[in-house]
């Protein structure tokens, strides 16, 4: 893990308006898959998400210097995903079910999805600082949706079970340190 | 349980986390006060908290993200304007009345350096507004000067192009009630018009 991926979002977005390209790729790696699966979660296809995909991070390198709340960086890039979705669905008069003019108001966001998705963009950027043996062994066991049991999850990380527990414990304690860093 | 290790399964601490409340759950927390092991896995589902009710994650394809390093790197990120931003003021508009068919507004401003006046059409269906004006500046050595038009929202700059002093500038993008319309001088000061729908 690279000393230089630990910095908060507020110190990126600094450092992005200073014109610190290595800080604009620690920020654009730390919330690619968020911006990319919010825009695919509305029902946009592969060539669309990417147009919304390339838009937004134009958008926000635009906007920097009136970001306010640095914190809420993830906020800042779902309502513009939603939009540029809105935005680029209507362009192609194509009708997506999902797509609906709420994309457009930020007021429509709910907080608990703010909330997850945050949370999950978080997690998911401390995992890849992690290396891929704990990242794959913490992604089963914590926010695998198929909710996998312990012989499923040995047989895919190759663990023996009885050595899931420790290397769990381990993991999980790096993980914490990341996001504490991060944050 | 599984009897090989007599820990509850994962699945069932997910849903005790979930909802403590739920059938045996005094059974686990009477398991989790003497087993480290399951602790630490409880500590997991809790540090994952709201991220697990996210159901759709997808990566974004690594050439995705190199195109846009690449068009990114093209351009310097905007620089924080001088500004001295207009407070909106009624006096200032000449015209905010409905003008024309489909709920187009016009909305105009006299200043002390020259006068600014836009039309705001509703989208007619693709959700798209035209913002359609023209500036004209009283000093005529900056007749020929580039003036910069952002089209902003809150914290997102959503378009911005340039104009020129009695010239016809276009703007069309997807809106939400109450963006900004600036007109960024090259002295540094910035002239805000206020979406007329929303002030």
């Amino acid at each position: 893990m690279a000393a230089a991926d630990r910095f908060s979002d507020a110190d990126l977005l600094g450092r992005c308006g200073a014109c610190d390209e290595d800080a604009w790729r620690l920020l654009v790696r730390r919330y690619q898959n968020l911006v990319y699966s919010t825009a695919r979660e509305v029902g946009l296809d592969g060539d669309e998400a990417a147009d919304v995909f390339q838009e937004v991070w134009l958008e926000l390198q635009r906007s920097i210097p009136r970001i306010r709340h640095p914190e809420a960086i993830p906020r800042w890039l779902i309502v513009a995903t939603r939009r540029l979705s809105y935005k680029v669905a209507t362009r192609r008069r194509r009708l997506v079910p999902g797509i609906s003019r709420d994309l457009v108001d930020p007021g429509t966001l709910p907080d608990a999805e703010i909330e997850a998705k945050t949370a999950r963009a978080r997690i998911e950027a401390a995992l890849s600082q992690l290396d891929g043996k704990c990242a794959r062994l913490l992604r089963l066991l914590f926010l695998d949706p198929a909710n996998p049991a312990y012989e499923e999850i040995s047989r895919q990380t190759g663990l023996a079970i009885g050595s899931i527990g420790p290397i769990r414990s381990r993991c999980l304690n790096r993980l914490r340190k990341i996001l504490e860093e991060n944050s | 349980m599984t009897a090989a290790h007599r820990h509850p399964a994962p699945d069932v601490w997910r849903r005790w986390v979930e909802d403590p409340s739920g059938p045996g759950g005094a059974e686990l927390e009477a398991h989790l006060a003497r087993c480290e092991n399951c602790r630490t896995l409880v500590d997991g589902l809790r540090l994952a908290g709201p991220a697990r009710r996210v159901e759709h994650w997808e990566e974004a394809p690594e050439d995705l993200v190199r195109a846009v390093f690449a068009r990114t790197a093209e351009r310097a990120p905007a620089r924080p304007a001088r500004t001295r931003a207009v407070p909106y003021e009624p006096l200032d508009i000449r015209g905010a009345a409905i003008v024309g068919g489909a709920g187009t507004r016009i909305a105009s401003r006299s200043l002390e350096g020259g006068e600014i006046g836009v039309f705001v059409t509703p989208p007619a269906g693709d959700g798209t507004w035209k913002i359609r004006g023209k500036v004209w500046l009283r000093d005529e050595a900056l007749a020929d000067t580039d003036l910069r038009l952002v089209l902003a929202q809150g914290e997102h700059v959503l378009a911005s192009t340039t104009t020129r002093s009695g010239r016809d500038f276009v703007l069309e993008e997807v809106l939400a009630p109450g963006w900004q319309l600036e007109l960024h001088l090259p002295t540094g000061e910035v002239w805000t018009l206020e979406d007329p729908e929303h002030e």
